[in-house]
């Protein structure tokens, strides 16, 4: 505050400013936010109304469909699909970041690698699947190699680019106060490169998610891919709204979670 | 003759709220036509403030600020941005998807005033005079920081606005740049003088520039002081040596120092809050 | 930087191309030896011959052609279709703030839904096979035309706004000058992840419902077990799809001439 404000500088204001105070606002995003979800809502009610061939199940039944869902069973298929992403998610990380990184370093091992993978990168990872169902004996291990494949590439890329990114000045700096090798990677090369290559597993894991549904659409048993695939082999319509929900809530927690997990991590970084 | 004044100017933000801020106190400011006006005054003390509200990018809430006497703006009636009172931005008023010429004919083509090859030979002419030819198929990323500033000086005067209003136009300029773009301006000025109002906190740039100067109090911002520049035209870069211009200096100092210590401390308390 | 791998010689050895080549020709190698050895499950794959013979009897063959047109029309449409749908809304949503606080949560909620997840609804919903992959492709390029465009727009300089009616610009002016102007390079950005997104909607599409195409083959190949032909047409999906993308990018210069990259 600087100092009272003196009354007789303010000459009456129109009635709008008046009203436009803070905690209105608030209240107006609030409702325009329910409004536009009401207004999905809606127009999803008016389409099930239409005469189609198949007739779209409205948002009541596909509700009512989830509460007729056994929760141990969805449950069951929740922790399935969870466990094949993170799994193969986590193989990929462990695997694509380090490689990354050694590429930054070493212009052979890039040359070497890097042509393999840049005449792979472009095949969509669901043309995999047919190959992948030949050679994986079993389709637990299949569908996480597919979410291994869906994440490597996008992590080795954004480590790589994270790498390239990295501002001289803070290697001169760093080199500049005497830090050994080891010790400029681990403090100050890796932290430089840890926003991007967040935002490379954020990538990767959406990618992830994106090849769990697909193999077990295709090919496996269990998991919320199956559940949408087996609701519409069975003509239960309704349920299919429902496992597309379940997915899409699935992979914006796994986003939030790495979002979550890389501002701990890299709290000065201002993204 | 009067083009613009401002009388008992004042803008509060946030009135009805708790932190609510005073920003203008009742300024007055009187521009005649074809001169040469710079208010100058501490970093936070609203003299950008009093620009945006001319301009039309912000309300008042006291006072009215009348153009060729007739009332451009007061409380409830705020006015809206118009080529009459085209402005010179800080940095970003160029569109940097448009070449140069384009962005000159900007202005003249959109309101219909004229047609585009009217505009574009009008642009090159204007441009050609003052010495900016050969620009004109370049973006502006790929000029100098001192071509892109006299480039929207021509935009800004291209249209013949009633008063051209400077934003601290040069301040992001280095030295060099910055007395080569003055002279610029002012050779500008001396050739078809247009009513004109510049705000910077530089005050040697004011004593040059200015025929008038208005001194402006940190927050709340009040008209302190008006000084008449006296000085002859056309305005050499030596003249910043003259024992007259020193004199003005050394009063539009003393003037401003006691302003921006205030406004120091005030910067302060606000950061430390 | 020196050159550690001079030899005497010439610069054959620190060419670029051949390096790539003699790479790719390597991990062929590689491949094959696994396979003809049965190393693990490799013995299930085919080997490199197999896969060459398969591509000089597929890639000259009318079938290939119709598979690719049948694939490259679908994704085509749907992304047209995409960018004259989010195009527009993505500018109007990151203009105005009204309409973004209006439709962004709607929008935000719909967004994680992976297209491969609509396939179920849109086979049953849509009564054509080619209006069902279509749509999953749209819904593919949809989302992050939409986003990048709404980046784009929002994040324009309140000044550019400004200047621009201090010259006098109406609003229509403004928005096809600078709102649509200025959110290009994004605009250009969401379309070629737009389009990527667009193949991998095809793709699967068409794997599991499409009578033609592309991923319809590779399918059909793994169904009727003729393996090669699998990898041949992964391969020929993944150059249509790097191709489509570097025409994007092409498209960039001519577009967006001001931007230096």
């Amino acid at each position: 505050m600087v100092g009272p404000v003196a009354e007789e500088l303010i000459q009456p204001l129109p009635i709008e400013i008046v009203v436009r105070t803070e905690r209105k606002q608030a209240l107006y995003a609030k409702l325009r936010t329910v409004s536009s979800v009401a207004g999905l809502l809606g127009i999803w009610t008016l389409l099930s109304m239409v005469p189609w061939s198949v007739p779209i199940p409205s948002p009541l039944a596909s509700f009512h469909a989830l509460l007729r869902l056994d929760p141990v069973m969805l449950a069951t298929d929740v922790a399935l699909s969870c466990r094949r992403v993170g799994l193969g998610f986590l193989i990929a990380a462990i695997l694509a970041v380090p490689l990354g990184i050694i590429a930054g370093y070493s212009r052979w091992i890039r040359n070497i690698v890097f042509p393999v993978i840049e005449v792979l990168r472009p095949i969509p990872p669901i043309a995999w699947i047919p190959l992948a169902i030949l050679f994986f004996p079993t389709s637990e291990s299949m569908v996480v190699f597919l979410t291994f494949l869906g994440a490597f590439f996008p992590i080795v890329y954004n480590t790589m680019s994270g790498f390239w990114s990295i501002k001289p000045m803070y290697i001169r700096s760093g080199k500049s106060l005497g830090a050994s090798e080891w010790r400029l990677f681990w403090h100050v090369i890796l932290p430089a490169m840890l926003p991007i290559v967040f935002a490379g597993l954020q990538i990767a894991i959406g990618i992830s998610w994106l090849m769990v549904v697909a193999g077990e659409m295709m090919a496996a048993k269990g998991g919320v891919g199956a559940l949408t695939w087996e609701a519409y082999q069975t003509g239960r319509y309704p349920l299919i709204f429902v496992g597309m929900a379940i997915i899409g809530v699935l992979g914006s927690l796994s986003s939030l979670l790495i979002k979550t997990i890389s501002r701990t991590i890299s709290r000065w970084d201002v993204h | 003759m009067t083009i613009l004044s401002a009388r008992n100017v004042s803008k509060v933000y946030n009135p009805r709220l708790e932190e609510s801020v005073l920003a203008l106190d009742r300024c007055n400011l009187e521009i005649d036509r074809n001169q040469f006006c710079v208010i100058v005054g501490p970093s936070g003390c609203g003299k950008t403030t009093l620009l945006n509200i001319v301009a039309g990018f912000d309300s008042l809430t006291g006072g009215d600020i009348l153009l060729n006497g007739r009332v451009l703006a007061s409380p409830g009636r705020p006015t809206s941005p118009g080529p009459d009172r085209m402005v010179v931005f800080q940095h970003g008023g160029l569109f940097p998807w448009m070449r140069a010429l384009e962005n000159v004919c900007f202005g003249p083509v959109v309101r219909g005033r004229m047609s585009e090859a009217q505009a574009r030979a009008q642009a090159l002419d204007l441009m050609s005079r003052v010495g900016l030819c050969g620009i004109e198929d370049l973006y502006p990323e790929d000029m100098s920081s001192g071509m892109r500033r006299r480039l929207e000086i021509i935009r800004g005067i291209i249209d013949q606005p009633q008063i051209l209003l400077m934003d601290e136009p040069f301040r992001a300029l280095d030295a060099m740049t910055k007395a080569l773009v003055q002279e610029f301006l002012l050779k500008i000025y001396d050739e078809k003088p247009h009513t004109i109002l510049f705000i910077t906190h530089d005050l040697i740039e004011a004593i040059f520039l200015a025929d008038r100067v208005y001194v402006m109090t940190s927050r709340p911002g009040r008209v302190k002081k008006m000084m008449t520049i006296p000085l002859p035209r056309p305005r050499t870069p030596d003249l910043v040596n003259e024992p007259e211009f020193l004199r003005l200096k050394e009063e539009l100092t003393d003037s401003i120092h006691e302003e921006a210590q205030k406004a120091f401390e005030l910067g302060e308390r606000e950061a430390a809050r | 930087m020196r050159a550690r791998f001079e030899l005497r010689s010439g610069t054959l050895v620190t060419n670029p191309l051949f390096l790539k080549v003699l790479v790719l020709t390597g991990a062929a190698v590689i491949w094959q030896a696994l396979v003809y050895f049965k190393i693990y499950r490799f013995g299930y794959l085919p080997t490199v011959p197999q896969v060459i013979a398969a591509a000089v009897d597929y890639l000259p063959s009318t079938r290939f052609w119709s598979d690719v047109w049948s694939s490259t029309y679908r994704v085509l449409s749907a992304w047209l279709l995409a960018l004259a749908a989010g195009v527009p809304l993505g500018l109007l949503i990151g203009w105005r703030t009204s309409a973004r606080n209006f439709l962004f949560p709607a929008i935000e909620l719909l967004r994680p839904i992976p297209p491969i997840a609509w396939i179920p609804a849109a086979i049953v919903f849509f009564p054509h096979v080619e209006a069902s992959v279509i749509f999953i492709c749209f819904i593919g390029a949809f989302f992050p035309i939409v986003l990048n465009t709404f980046t784009g727009a929002s994040q324009l300089d309140e000044t550019y706004f400004r200047a621009a009616r201090c010259c006098g610009a109406s609003e229509l002016t403004i928005f096809r000058h600078v709102v649509l102007r200025g959110a290009m390079p994004c605009i250009v950005i969401g379309a070629a992840v737009g389009m990527g997104i667009c193949w991998m909607a095809v793709v699967s599409a068409e794997m599991i419902a499409g009578e033609r195409g592309l991923g319809y083959m590779i399918w059909e190949a793994y169904s009727l077990a003729q393996y090669p032909l699998i990898i041949v047409g992964m391969f020929v999906i993944g150059a249509l799809g790097a191709g489509m993308s570097w025409l994007i990018r092409g498209f960039e210069q001519w577009l967006v001439p001001w931007q230096k990259n």
